[in-house]
């Protein structure tokens, strides 16, 4: 369902009647119809934090759209003129870090402040950061970072922030803002806006064999990274695999197989690791170094229980050359 | 264009000031009490570079001239970095400016003369008479200074100083104010150089490697000594030839008893960045790289592969018949090594 937030009932009035909107049972700042609902979230955005989570935790919610009046910050900004809003800032005696970004092609950036702006220099230290300076829309841009829900956002310009707000009586003008932004959001390309949430649409991976949850979170994640086609990639892997292995077996050299496309490089690496550490490994020895290749430590583990057991493991450690297995970390190999 | 220039008050008369307002076309200007009130307070999305850039002026505060960390440089000498001017024109997509100031805003600092000082004071010690000063850390060194027009401040200090050793980073071809200036021994103009291919890739808005070659062979004829920069480079099924390529290229505009040194270092994220590098450029080809997250939380190439790909770049520019003793590794994980 698609959430429009506004501020106050004056802005909404056009939305709630065009609409259809009927109240809420019990809850007088949320108005609803089959597949709109409307959020009157109040002043500020302490009101934000507090009723937008209830409502984005009790109902499903797609996508949220914030309407409002909102005050210029420069010069260049036109009255009565809706702008989409690209990035919110936040002011509160300070600016705060954290922004928010919309995806929109706009240019122009708000501010939200927890008080109103009624002189020139509050407005001064606003400009470096903004063109335009609202009351909630950080805090609900906040809100849906935390729930994922995809916001925009379009700001009417009422006045110039600043001395000449104290003159300002929104509710004089209340209508006539209402009805421009009803006319505005009538003209929004709704669909161009309807992001789905990216787990939503990615397709799943169909492999002939199975694999455990990690193998497919593996195999997916090196699929990603390959431009090829990935029927393609699993054609070529089942014709050079083995049928007779278990699916177990089968996803792992898939995995190996999708790694060594990504970078032959590392199996080269493991190879001459592999064939360096053999007379270790032929001796009953485990051996353990890093696989990621990040440490270069080796550890052995090695059962003794008999004067043999020494003799064959002095006998493997003097055929292991260990400048070679130096000079594979140093990446002094042919490739 | 820049959006708007922000100028502290302090630098309003400052002759370097005004040689950059006279040379930029801006939106608006604005005067400010200090850059730190308004740059990076809030986080502004990297890539707003491409439609919204701010410009700030003012003073650099705090150590205007800091030590550089190990392996930084070429050579035994100390090396110091002075820091001229936050964030770049341009858009490389491994850039770690992407993760570092969490604004794109280009800051210029002005106070030149007081930059100097510092230096002045760093060389009268006995062990940084040999010292290495960097400019390009935080920014391009060139790219602007045809704006800020600061260079013959540098060059005066660095003759007058013969023992040390300035170096000038780079990846721009802007080198008008360098032809004007009467080059010094110990003058290193130093040039980022990848393959053409990488260079289309991932340095974006940045000049062909074919322009920089072609900038490199004008500043040797204009008697520069040069360096190069083959960092970072990153991997791809081609890399060697590609880099094989380039040095033959190099080599035909380079001679060797003109280089200064040359580095290679191989591409690396700390978290933070990489995360950025994600987010800002969610389809370029470098998440299809084979990255592990490191000992040291950093995002590069595993340690032999890391290795492997150094020595084989450095085996290219040793058949282009530069000598060994001036090609370093960047090896930042000296501790890994470590028995």
């Amino acid at each position: 369902m698609l959430l429009i937030t506004m501020a106050h009932r004056g802005e909404a009035q056009e939305f709630i009647k065009q609409l259809s909107l009927k109240p809420e049972k019990n809850n007088t700042f949320i108005f609803k119809n089959d597949s709109v609902m409307l959020l009157l979230t109040g002043e500020g955005p302490y009101e934000v934090f507090t009723k937008l989570p209830y409502v984005i935790g009790k109902y499903e919610v797609d996508n949220i759209i914030n309407l409002g009046i909102a005050g210029s910050l420069n010069k260049d900004l036109e009255i009565n003129k809706i702008y989409p809003i690209r990035t919110s800032y936040s002011y509160s005696n300070k600016p705060r870090f954290e922004s928010f970004t919309t995806k929109t092609n706009s240019l122009i950036d708000c501010i939200t402040t927890d008080e109103r702006v009624l002189s020139d220099s509050y407005a001064s230290q606003l400009k470096p950061f903004a063109q335009i300076v609202d009351r909630e829309l950080w805090a609900i841009a906040k809100v849906a970072k935390q729930f994922d829900v995809p916001l925009h956002a379009y700001k009417l310009i009422s006045d110039i922030a600043g001395d000449t707000t104290q003159c300002f009586d929104l509710k004089q003008r209340a209508k006539e803002f209402s009805n421009l932004m009803f006319d505005f959001y009538k003209n929004i390309n709704y669909q161009d806006h309807n992001y789905t949430r990216d787990e939503e649409i990615q397709d799943k991976i169909q492999l002939p064999f199975h694999a455990s949850f990690t193998q497919y979170k593996r195999i997916e994640k090196l699929l990603a990274k390959l431009d090829s086609n990935q029927e393609l990639l699993i054609t070529e892997f089942s014709n050079v695999n083995s049928n007779e292995l278990n699916d177990k077996n089968k996803a792992n050299n898939f995995i190996s197989f999708l790694e060594n496309k990504i970078n032959p490089i590392n199996k080269i690496i493991d190879e001459h690791f592999q064939k360096e550490l053999e007379a270790l490994k032929s001796c009953g020895a485990k051996v353990i170094y890093d696989k990621k290749l990040d440490s270069k430590k080796i550890t052995l583990h090695f059962e003794i229980n008999s004067e043999k057991n020494i003799e064959k493991l002095i006998q493997a450690l003097s055929k292991t050359n260990y400048s070679n297995i130096q000079n594979i970390w140093e990446g002094k190999i042919n490739v | 264009m820049f959006k708007t220039v922000f100028i502290e008050h302090r630098v309003k008369e400052s002759i370097h000031t005004k040689n950059i307002l006279k040379n930029i076309k801006y939106r608006e200007l604005e005067y400010i009490e200090n850059i730190e009130d308004i740059w990076g307070r809030v986080k502004k999305p990297y890539l707003q570079k491409r439609e919204t850039l701010n410009l700030f002026i003012g003073n650099k505060k705090g150590a205007l001239v800091k030590e550089a960390p190990m392996a930084y440089g070429h050579g035994k000498e100390k090396h110091f970095y002075y820091i001229h001017a936050y964030n770049c024109i341009y858009e490389c997509k491994y850039c770690y400016l992407q993760g570092y100031f969490n604004t794109p805003d280009l800051v210029l600092f002005v106070n030149h003369e007081n930059i100097i000082n510092e230096m002045t004071e760093l060389v009268k010690s006995p062990e940084n008479k040999n010292a290495w000063f960097h400019a390009g850390e935080y920014s391009d060194s060139l790219n602007l200074s045809h704006i800020t027009q600061e260079l013959n401040l540098y060059f005066d200090f660095f003759r007058n100083h013969p023992d040390a050793k300035l170096e000038l980073r780079t990846k721009s071809v802007n080198i008008k104010e360098l032809l004007n200036l009467k080059p010094s021994p110990n003058i290193f103009v130093s040039f980022t150089l990848s393959t053409e291919n990488g260079a289309k890739s991932f340095d974006y808005k940045c000049p062909q490697v074919k322009a920089r070659l072609n900038a490199i062979k004008k500043l040797i004829d204009h008697g520069y000594m040069i360096g190069i920069h083959f960092d970072p480079i990153i991997y791809h099924d081609n890399f060697e030839h590609e880099y094989d390529l380039l040095l033959q290229e190099l080599a035909k505009v380079l001679p060797d008893d003109r280089l200064g040194y040359i580095s290679i270092g191989v591409v690396r994220f700390t978290k933070d960045v990489y995360r950025e590098v994600e987010k800002n450029y969610p389809d370029s080809s470098i998440h299809k790289q084979d990255f592990i997250k490191s000992f040291d939380g950093k995002v590069r190439y595993n340690y032999p592969m890391r290795m492997w790909i150094m020595n084989k770049v450095k085996e290219s520019c040793l058949s282009s018949g530069y000598s060994n003793e001036k090609i370093y590794l960047c090896m930042e994980e000296e501790d890994n090594l470590s028995e």
